[in-house]
């Protein structure tokens, strides 16, 4: 039962070489034992999953099996799940009840998933460690010392200990792909536009995006093929057909030429980052494939353009919470005083320094010159991105300058913290899909980050599949249970 | 730019917000040291750049659909409830 894919699963339940409520019952153990330890789930929704799980083996038994009947998942808890408690990590929403699931979620549903429950992030996505949730850290389950990544750490670390078949995540500067990169599983940021953010409690419009989280290419090919399309319900969702990808080998890479931003180049990145990055390169170029730089000189502001963008929406979009329509009631003397108890007591430490840093990038005087020329600056990144990927499939990166860093280590200075992201915020400013993969032959987990041109999203998962193959996949975490040394 | 205490405490009131002591002294200083990163974007030449919106926005047909929640899930959600209305504090 240990270490199955989607695919894996779904292969033995049609086999029925186990139940779905097997499955369950078996990730449900795993939870019992090792997440005291990780802290990975917010909620895990024991009852209703098992009965989900019997109704799912009903549908086998009788021939009526959808795609993904019976697999479990696990969702990261900015998405809404409906009658379920979806708090984004925050204490604002600690007692959220969503009242509609999110369109994501509801295709997985439709397709036959069920859900193991919810899992830990940063508060309202805002970071990337997973530190900043108002609910514990979750610890990096290859080392329990060690931060999961973040935001979306809690399904990084669900995945990476086998306590679920697949997570979905959220990423809007890096949050699904450094922590499958800190958590040696795989991470696909779609394209902008491909999947739809209905449910999604939103961060920055303008860059948020969902995927998923797995143990294989050939999961997160078949979650995000699952969840893509266009959806009446967003506005932002694309209306482009979503293409189908295949799975590959490595002597697909043959021919294919992929590019290195010289920008990138000079950032400082860690020695066991760079030799590992150091030895994929080479197994490409051994595989056939062509790697050489390019120039995208504007990339080196997209980490400032992120900053100023995702403060400015944050101020905007966290501007709804005042405990009067949901949330958490403060006692208080006038309304101006309900709205101010609220909000201090309900949103932590990085929530309130973006929302006072935006505040001020929005304000008369200010918006111009901060908000107004990060969007152009991202437009101008964006066609230097596509006209380097005009002459290579794919462009290649680690996917964080570092390996996971230990627990409070870059708690205390957030531009340190910032810095992490430096890899992969650029792809969210162009818009474009990308991928970290594992490297499995590392000591501590590192991940290669590719990525592909607008809307080439199959073609990114299929290159992608071939890259895994040369590198070898991703391997379950061995956790050390509680109180066992 | 340095934010100043009262820059930052003027950006809580706005923000609806109270900082203690600890927090207006940290965030000053963390303020200013993002923004200063964050600076350099004004040294990009935008001139020409047009589109500051990536996403295409787009209006559905103006019919009714079946909604999400019912009424009586979307009150339920709100924390205090008196005959039906959501109940807030008077405005002093």
């Amino acid at each position: 039962m240990k270490w199955q894919t989607v695919a894996g699963a779904r292969a033995g339940l049609t086999q029925k070489s186990f139940s779905s409520l097997e499955l369950v019952d078996f990730y449900l153990e795993r939870i019992t034992t090792l997440d005291p330890s990780i802290n990975s789930f917010l909620l895990v929704r024991r009852e209703q999953v098992q009965e989900e799980a019997r109704i799912a083996d009903e549908r086998i038994q009788k021939g009526n099996a959808r795609p993904l009947e019976g697999i479990p998942f696990a969702i990261k808890d900015n998405m809404t799940l409906k009658g379920e408690l979806t708090t984004a990590g925050s204490n604002i929403l600690k007692e959220y009840s969503a009242v509609y699931t999110a369109t994501s979620v509801q295709r997985l549903h439709d397709a036959g998933a069920i859900f193991l429950g919810k899992t830990n992030m940063d508060e309202f996505a805002m970071g990337s460690s997973t530190e900043h949730s108002a609910f514990g850290s979750t610890k990096n389950p290859h080392d329990l010392t060690r931060v999961p990544g973040g935001s979306s750490g809690g399904s990084a670390a669900a995945v990476a200990a086998d306590l679920c078949a697949a997570a979905l995540g959220s990423d809007t500067g890096g949050s699904i792909r450094q922590p499958a990169s800190f958590c040696g599983v795989v991470g696909f940021k779609p394209t902008y536009g491909r999947v739809s953010r209905f449910g999604l409690i939103a961060m920055s419009s303008l860059l948020d995006q969902i995927g998923p989280l797995t143990k294989t290419v050939e999961d997160a090919a078949i979650v995000y093929e699952a969840i893509a399309g266009e959806d009446p319900r967003d506005a932002t969702s694309a209306t482009k057909k979503v293409a189908k990808s295949h799975i590959k080998t490595k002597t697909f890479l043959k021919g294919k030429r992929f590019g290195i931003p010289k920008s990138f180049l000079g950032y400082e990145i860690d020695s066991s980052v760079q030799s590992a990055f150091d030895q994929a390169v080479t197994g490409l170029r051994a595989a056939g494939a062509e790697v050489q730089e390019v120039d995208i000189p504007l990339s080196k502001y997209s980490l400032a353009v992120y900053y100023v963008m995702v403060t400015s929406e944050i101020a905007s979009n966290l501007a709804r919470y005042d405990s009067i329509r949901y949330g958490t009631r403060v006692a208080a003397d006038d309304l101006l005083g309900q709205y101010i108890a609220a909000r201090t007591t309900g949103f932590g430490e990085e929530a309130k320094r973006r929302i006072l840093l935006g505040t001020f990038t929005l304000s008369k005087g200010y918006r111009d010159k901060y908000y107004k020329q990060a969007l152009a600056v991202k437009e101008a990144i964006g066609a230097q991105f596509d006209e380097a990927l005009s002459q290579v499939d794919a462009l290649l990166s680690p996917t964080s300058p570092t390996p996971p860093f230990a627990l409070g280590e870059k708690f205390e200075d957030p531009l340190t913290m910032y810095l992490s992201d430096l890899f992969t915020v650029s792809s969210n400013i162009a818009n474009l899909p990308a991928i970290s993969l594992p490297l499995s032959y590392t000591r501590v987990p590192v991940g290669f980050q590719l990525m592909g041109k607008r809307f080439g999203d199959a073609d990114l998962l299929t290159l992608a599949s071939a890259c895994e193959d040369l590198f070898g996949k991703a391997t379950p975490a061995q956790v050390k249970e509680e109180g066992k040394g | 730019m340095q934010f100043q205490d009262g820059d930052i405490k003027k950006l809580a009131d706005l923000s609806r917000i109270t900082l203690t002591e600890h927090e207006l002294g940290l965030f000053r200083d963390q303020l200013t040291s993002v923004l200063a990163y964050v600076e350099q974007i004004a040294t990009v030449d935008v001139s020409g750049v047009h589109t500051p919106f990536s996403a295409e926005v787009r209006l559905r047909a103006d019919t009714p659909e079946k909604s999400t929640a019912t009424n009586k899930e979307l009150m339920n959600a709100a924390p205090h409830v008196e005959e039906g209305h959501i109940s807030v504090l008077s405005v002093k």
